[in-house]
């Protein structure tokens, strides 16, 4: 199965699923995060597997992303086939974030993409992966998200925003405890993180 | 390669193949070669009114051999042999257009769903004016010219190898028995299932039974049991001896109902003109998902697949070595 290493790559993935999209007469606009969108920005170097769509966008408001709509399912699969992709390369993996809501004001910050006539993609900027990373961190340990995290190198105000909002999406005083280490472990300490 | 480039190719190598082996089997044709294969021929006129529609004067031929020989063909094994409408309508109006014209039937052709409004043009480069159009055609919804029996057709010659079907039909009747026997005469395998004898039969899996239950009766066929399995063989000598031919000398089997149903298919999806407007890879795209419909026949068929690695619209190049594979397979 091929990786997907660069921004040049995971654009020609976006046409070529807009492409089929296009075929199948639908259109869609995607809300993406994670690896593929720092590989699109250019905000990291490294590989990745799959696309991470949080949400849809249909006329101005986000909804959950899993389950995909069946023709997206089916126009993903066909470019996998296409490009010798794992079957679900684009998945809706990080949709449970919309449970209790993304980052305020993460709409008016994404920097979007128009591939066509099948697909449109916002991807999550620096400062909302800064916020999805911090949260990936605690919640799942070090390793990729803590390489992703250094080399988005957020400012210590960033962090505490970032550890804020955090918080929303778990307020129990174990998962504090944990976050207080990690922003330690980046070297913000005495963050005031609120009650 | 560019895809009118593929479909000239592809058309004019497979009328060429088409024009070859009906040569050989009484169609007014210099025969340029002589196959040691037994032909399909009900495949072979399913293939050839797909592929006729390239060459009219072929498409007329074959219909002129349909009219003198028509009591050489299975009707119910070319309908067994349709996949799909087109198949079907051109099958229907072509065997129409011989009851017709040998009847020179006063009824008019049932018209069919098809009919008149939503005809089309059989023939690519030869468009029939609606009101003229051959009227077993039209009712089958084709627009054909008018064609008149050319007369120049005759009756195969049944010691060459490839009209070694319609020798067994003359020996056995019309039936599953005569395509058991053919099959287990050429096939080269020590013995084979009745589901392997089933797809090549053209017959549904119940007469092809009966047909090889009556022929192990009468001795002519050995049933052997092989694990579970219930495999057929047959005594190549024996039957050679019958036939004045040395079990060498015994026509090769090849898999034409499902090689000819994959080159029929691959045709119209060139003749799609719909394609010349893609992107270089939905092109791509649609050869892959044709590939995937038509590969497991040609595997069937021994058709060496060539490796498909090329990925996106570098799939094109993989999709003509594809075709080229396919189109070498008839030589």
């Amino acid at each position: 199965m091929t990786d997907i290493t660069r921004s040049g790559r995971v654009r020609e993935l976006l046409v070529a699923l807009s492409e089929q999209l296009a075929a199948r007469g639908r259109h869609y606009e995607l809300v993406v995060v994670g690896g593929s969108a720092l590989l699109a920005l250019e905000l990291v170097e490294r590989t990745t597997k799959d696309v991470d769509v949080v949400a849809l966008r249909q006329a101005g408001s986000l909804s959950k992303a899993d389950p995909l709509p069946r023709d997206l399912i089916d126009a993903r699969n066909r470019v996998a086939s296409d490009f010798g992709l794992m079957e679900d390369w684009l998945n809706p993996g990080p949709a449970s974030l919309m449970d209790l809501g993304l980052p305020e004001g993460f709409l008016r910050r994404v920097s979007t993409w128009d591939l066509g006539a099948g697909l449109t993609v916002h991807f999550s900027s620096r400062l909302d992966q800064i916020h999805l990373k911090l949260y990936a961190l605690v919640d799942q340990g070090l390793g990729k998200h803590e390489a992703d995290l250094r080399a988005l190198t957020p400012s210590r105000e960033e962090l505490v925003q970032a550890a804020r909002w955090t918080r929303t999406h778990d307020p129990s005083p174990g998962f504090r405890e944990m976050l207080e280490r990690a922003l330690h472990y980046l070297g913000v300490n005495d963050a005031d993180l609120g009650p | 390669m560019q895809i009118s480039d593929l479909r000239r190719t592809a058309r004019a190598r497979l009328v060429t193949f088409a024009w070859d082996e009906w040569g050989q089997m009484g169609v007014s044709a210099s025969a340029r070669r002589a196959d040691r294969w037994a032909q399909d021929p009900e495949a072979l006129l399913l293939f050839t009114f797909e592929v006729g529609r390239e060459d009219p004067r072929l498409f007329g031929e074959v219909l002129d051999w349909l009219a003198l020989n028509e009591r050489l063909v299975s009707v119910q094994r070319l309908r067994n042999l349709c996949h799909d409408d087109a198949d079907r309508t051109l099958a229907e109006a072509a065997l129409s257009w011989v009851a017709h014209s040998n009847h020179q039937t006063e009824r008019r052709p049932r018209p069919a769903k098809s009919e008149a409004s939503s005809a089309v043009q059989l023939f690519r480069d030869v468009k029939a004016d609606p009101r003229r159009a051959d009227a077993p055609f039209r009712a089958h919804g084709w627009l054909m010219p008018p064609i008149v029996r050319s007369g120049k057709s005759q009756v195969p010659n049944l010691q060459a190898p490839i009209n070694f079907a319609f020798r067994l039909r003359q020996l056995l009747g019309i039936g599953a028995r005569a395509e058991a026997a053919r099959f287990l005469l050429t096939v080269y395998a020590p013995s084979v299932t009745a589901q392997v004898i089933t797809e090549s039969a053209g017959y549904a899996k119940r007469n092809v039974h009966e047909a090889l239950t009556a022929l192990h009766w009468a001795s002519v066929i050995d049933s052997v049991t092989v694990g579970k399995e219930q495999r057929y063989r047959i005594d190549r000598e024996r039957w050679g001896t019958l036939l004045g031919l040395p079990a060498d000398g015994l026509p090769t089997e090849r898999p034409w109902p499902q090689l000819l149903h994959a080159l029929r298919v691959l045709l119209r999806w060139l003749d799609d003109e719909q394609h010349e407007r893609l992107s270089p890879y939905m092109l791509a795209s649609e050869a892959r998902t044709l590939a995937e419909e038509i590969n497991p026949e040609l595997r069937y068929a021994d058709v060496r697949i060539p490796s498909a690695g090329r990925h996106g619209a570098e799939y094109w190049q993989d999709f003509v070595e594809l075709v080229e594979a396919a189109l070498a397979s008839v030589g």
